[in-house]
């Protein structure tokens, strides 16, 4: 049998666009393993009231010593060295993009289809696509080519096995992103596997 | 100092100015040593010191002369009803007045031509400022709507205004009010609806206005919901429709204390919240909250907050985008606004005075009580 339980980690600094990310939530093909992990960036009000009133799985946590302003790698690094995730996959996702209508039965179905990593039964890292077309700087889908780089994956495309020693860190500055899921899937020698199904919409 | 005589419960007492130390009588050395404090004015029998508001000063007026004499009608205190000589060129009468009062003498902080008191405008717009504007719910007090619609003004620009109109008694004052104002609309409801009726009418008729207006965002105001920080419409429109959600405030909390025993909790908060009028233009939406009355004469008693957080639910998908604005507890003072369950009356009186409003003697920031003895009270 394989293990697919997802853990959906959201940085958050409270904007108002994690309204449309957690609508986007709503109505998914959750499981009783499954959950999201909203973690605000210091304190959120507004990002408490939402996780309360949406009354999605998991929970709503607060990374301490925040604000940290550093595009969510502090508190999604936080949820990685604390072991905060409880799922066999983890997911991300930013607080200004949105899933798409049926973006967990894929990222499921692509799990429980995915190649094996070898004999001690490890799934590979999995990199789906996402929509930047309304992103004036990229106006396209990623991944583009099966490569990791800038401006080609991001945040949001990466579904990976929750090893935690296998899991880089997000380092601190702008695409500090792509360093994680670079790193990441160094710790595999089969890498990633590039999967064609579109998940998620950047800032739509 | 008076206060009630403390036996200092085994720890030592206290005087002006000592040190707090491990053994130190805690309520003597509050009474001596902070003696604003709030719970010390309540031992004492005292109401709490108005909040002070950093915002709010009076400037001083560069065509102002001495004080001629002083108001005799308006009821109100110190400055506030003096009456000056005026050096402006504009003002023919040379007295630092707007008009009749109630044919007693005029009143100085009223005058048109004392701009120069009022602070400058703090707004200024931005590109990308989506088309919004304001309702206000109006009863009992024209020169509060009088000065809501110059706080508006001055914190968010020239936006249109809609004045809901529940008070058929006071109907010509109001509309004296607005008429005094730009694209400001005296909107009477044709027969006194009441308190939540009069609350939910104002909701319906700032949805279908707006959407006339072409607006995309309104704001529902109660009339003593005074928002001081600048741009807080245009600022809480744009995050309004970025959260793609139908309506921003905030859900009202208080818990227990002394003066609300049981505490309170409503799902929202109606005194202020932004609405997306395409959202709320909806024939179901709009059907929901039809202005008529909610309690009073009907099966069913309802109040705002249940009329407007059942529509949420039954027809807008139940979430709102918290209004950071204010808080959730009513009854704590938040920065940028003034509300008559956390502000006291000189908070008010203070704010009107600065944009030369003189608010009448029998406004309060009270409940309904006084009014629901005489009778000119309906829950609606």
């Amino acid at each position: 049998m394989k293990f697919d339980s997802i853990s959906l980690v959201i940085a958050t600094s409270g904007r108002p666009t994690l309204a449309r990310t957690l609508a986007s939530l709503r109505g998914q093909a959750w499981e009783p393993q499954d959950e999201i992990l909203l973690i605000g960036d210091g304190p959120q009000p507004l990002a408490a009231d939402l996780w309360r009133q949406f009354r999605l799985p998991g929970r709503y946590l607060e990374c301490p010593g925040g604000p940290h302003r550093d595009w969510g790698h502090t508190p999604r690094n936080w949820v990685l060295d604390e072991k905060l995730a409880t799922g066999d996959y983890l997911a991300a996702l930013d607080d200004d993009d949105v899933w798409t209508p049926d973006a967990l039965g894929m990222i499921r179905k692509a799990i429980i289809f995915a190649p094996d990593g070898g004999p001690d039964v490890e799934y590979r890292p999995l990199l789906f696509r996402m929509d930047c077309t309304r992103v004036p700087t990229l106006e396209k889908v990623v991944w583009e080519q099966p490569e990791i780089r800038y401006a080609n994956v991001g945040t949001g495309i990466l579904v990976v096995p929750n090893r935690p020693a296998k899991l880089a860190r997000y380092t601190p500055k702008h695409g500090g992103d792509i360093d994680m899921i670079r790193d990441t899937c160094r710790f595999y020698p089969a890498g990633p596997v590039w999967r064609e199904e579109l998940i998620c919409v950047c800032r739509p | 100092m008076k206060h009630k005589p403390c036996e200092h419960d085994g720890f030592t007492a206290s005087a002006p100015g000592q040190a707090f130390a491990d053994r130190t009588c805690t309520p003597c050395w509050m009474v001596h040593n902070r003696p604003d404090d709030p719970s010390v004015r309540a031992w004492r029998g005292l109401p709490p010191k108005p909040t002070p508001l950093p915002a709010v000063a009076l400037p001083v007026c560069s065509a102002e002369g001495p004080i001629l004499e002083r108001c005799t009608a308006c009821g109100a205190a110190g400055e506030l009803n003096h009456v000056r000589d005026c050096s402006h060129p504009d003002n023919p009468t040379e007295r630092c007045t707007r008009g009749p009062n109630n044919g007693a003498v005029w009143n100085c902080t009223t005058c048109p031509h004392h701009s120069a008191r009022k602070p400058p405008d703090p707004f200024e717009p931005r590109p990308g400022d989506v088309p919004c504007g304001v309702v206000i719910g109006a009863y009992k007090w024209p020169a509060l709507i009088d000065l809501q619609i110059r706080l508006i003004r001055h914190t968010c620009g020239p936006v249109p205004i809609l004045v809901s109109d529940d008070d058929p008694d006071r109907r010509d004052r109001l509309a004296a009010v607005c008429a005094r104002y730009p694209d400001v609309t005296h909107d009477p409801n044709p027969e006194r609806i009441g308190h939540t009726g009069g609350d939910i009418a104002c909701l319906w008729k700032g949805v279908r206005w707006g959407k006339e207006r072409g607006l995309a965002v309104v704001a529902k105001l109660s009339q003593r919901f005074l928002a001081t920080r600048p741009r807080w419409l245009q600022d809480g429109a744009a995050n309004l429709l970025a959260s793609r959600l139908p309506l921003a405030t905030r859900r009202a909390i208080t818990p227990p204390n002394k003066r609300i025993p049981k505490g309170e909790f409503f799902q929202l908060r109606t005194e202020a919240m932004l609405l997306d009028v395409a959202a709320w233009s909806n024939p179901a939406v709009l059907t929901s909250i039809l202005p008529r009355k909610y309690m009073d004469g009907q099966a069913e008693k309802r109040i705002a907050e249940d009329v407007v957080y059942d529509t949420l639910r039954d027809h807008l998908g139940g979430v709102f985008l918290p209004w950071l604005l204010f808080g959730e507890d009513r009854h704590v003072a938040a920065p940028g606004v003034v509300w008559h369950n956390s502000h006291q009356r000189p908070d008010y009186d203070a704010l009107a005075a600065v944009f030369g409003v003189t608010l009448p003697a029998d406004f309060h920031v009270a409940g309904w009580g006084v009014e629901l003895k005489k009778g000119s009270y309906l829950f609606g």
